[in-house]
C-alpha cells in the first residue's frame, strides 16, 4: 500500500505550502472583513498521510484543542475533497457580538453561527486555492459534525478505520486566531489521488 | 548599470515568481538578483552588497519581515522595500507602511501590480 503514496520533492512541498499560505491569506482577510477584527495567521502545514496513521497525525496537529465544535464541507470539480472546520468550544461566544448575536446563544443559534463562519472560511480558502490554480470549485453545504465534543472523540468517530475509503490523503492545515478574543479555528483540508496531482502540476501556471 | 534586486522569502517558489515577473517587466534592464531566505540573511546582504530594491516577505523563520523593516529604520539603512505578502488584511498594510515600506503587493506577485510601486520608488 505504501508504495502508492506520492512522494513530494522539497520544491513541491514548498509550492504546496505557498499556495495553501496564499489561500489562507484570502480566508483570513475574508474573516477579518466580516468580523471587522485582525486575524492572526500562522504557517500552514502540508502532509501526506496513510489511512492507518490519520488519527495520530491529526491528534498531533490539533493538540491545542480540548473540546471542539466542527463542521464538514465537501468541494468538487477539478480539485475535490473535504474540509473539516474546527472551532474551540467557546468560539461562538467569543464572536457572537461581532456577528450581531446575543452572547446567550441557544443551541440553534450556535449551530447557525458555526455554519456561517465555516462557510466564510472554507469558501474563501478553497476559492482562493481554485483561483490560484485557475480552476473553478463548487461546494456542498456545510454540515455540523459535532458541538463541544472532545477532539479525541471527534477524530475517532470521523476517521474510524471502517469509514475510510482511501489509502492516503493530502492534508493542508491552516489556522486562524483573533486578537484579544478566545477564538481559534483550524481548517483541515483533505484531498486525494487526482486532486493531489492537479495541485502538484499547477506550479507551471506561475513560473 | 545593472539594477540589483534582493528577494527575501523562505519560499523558493515565491522568490522565483518575483524573479520571473521582474525579468518580464524590466526586460530592457540588466538585473542582478540576490536572494535571502530569512531576515538575518537579508540584512547581512544589505550591508555587504549595493542593493537598489528589496522585495520582502512578512512570515519567515529567524527574523520576520516586520522585524527586518524595524532594523532597517533603526540602523538607518538606505533601501527601498516592497513587501510581498499572503496576509492582505488592511492592518498588515498599515503596519508595513508605518515601518517605512514603499509598497505592498499581494502574493503571488504580479509584475503589473508592482510596476507603479517600482516607478514610484525611483530606483529605475
Amino acid at each position: 500500500m505504501s508504495s502508492n503514496i506520492p512522494e513530494f520533492t522539497e520544491d513541491e512541498y514548498d509550492f504546496l505550502g505557498e499556495i495553501t499560505n496564499m489561500a489562507m491569506g484570502q480566508a483570513g482577510s475574508a474573516l477579518a472583513e466580516f468580523l471587522e477584527v485582525f486575524v492572526e495567521l500562522s504557517v500552514p502545514m502540508v502532509k501526506i498521510v496513510e489511512a492507518g496513521q490519520i488519527i495520530p497525525v491529526l491528534s498531533d496537529m490539533t493538540q491545542e484543542y480540548k473540546e471542539v465544535s466542527a463542521t464538514r464541507q465537501a468541494f468538487y470539480n477539478s480539485i475535490s475533497g473535504e474540509v473539516i472546520s474546527l472551532f474551540n468550544k467557546d468560539a461562538c461566544v467569543a464572536v457572537a457580538d461581532l456577528m450581531g448575536y446575543d452572547e446567550q446563544l441557544d443551541p440553534a443559534k450556535e449551530e447557525e453561527l458555526i455554519l456561517e463562519l465555516s462557510n466564510i472560511l472554507v469558501g474563501a480558502c478553497i476559492n482562493g486555492l481554485g483561483g490560484l490554480i485557475k480552476t473553478e470549485v463548487s461546494f456542498s453545504k456545510p454540515a455540523i459534525l459535532c458541538e463541544r465534543m472532545p477532539i479525541k472523540d471527534l477524530l475517532n468517530s470521523v476517521f474510524a478505520p471502517e469509514k475510510l475509503n482511501w489509502d492516503y490523503t493530502l492534508i493542508l492545515k491552516v489556522d486562524f486566531k483573533l486578537e484579544e478574543r478566545e477564538f481559534k479555528s483550524d481548517l483541515l483540508i483533505f484531498m486525494s489521488d487526482e486532486s493531489i496531482e492537479v495541485l502538484r502540476n499547477s506550479s507551471d501556471k506561475f513560473l | 548599470m545593472a539594477l540589483t534586486i534582493l528577494t527575501t522569502d523562505d519560499s523558493k517558489f515565491q522568490r522565483n515568481v518575483i524573479k520571473k515577473e521582474l525579468t518580464a517587466l524590466l526586460k530592457d534592464r540588466e538585473i542582478t538578483f540576490f536572494e535571502a531566505t530569512n531576515g538575518l540573511e537579508a540584512l547581512s546582504l544589505l550591508k555587504s552588497e549595493k542593493i537598489d530594491l528589496m522585495f520582502l516577505d512578512l512570515t519567515m523563520p529567524e527574523m520576520d519581515g516586520y522585524q527586518v523593516l524595524g532594523k532597517i529604520q533603526e540602523e538607518g539603512i538606505d533601501i527601498k522595500v516592497i513587501v510581498v505578502s499572503a496576509d492582505i488584511q488592511p492592518k498588515a498594510l498599515k503596519r508595513v507602511q508605518e515601518l517605512g515600506a514603499v509598497g505592498f503587493v499581494k502574493k503571488p506577485m504580479d509584475g503589473k501590480k508592482a510596476e507603479p510601486i517600482i516607478l514610484k520608488s525611483g530606483v529605475l
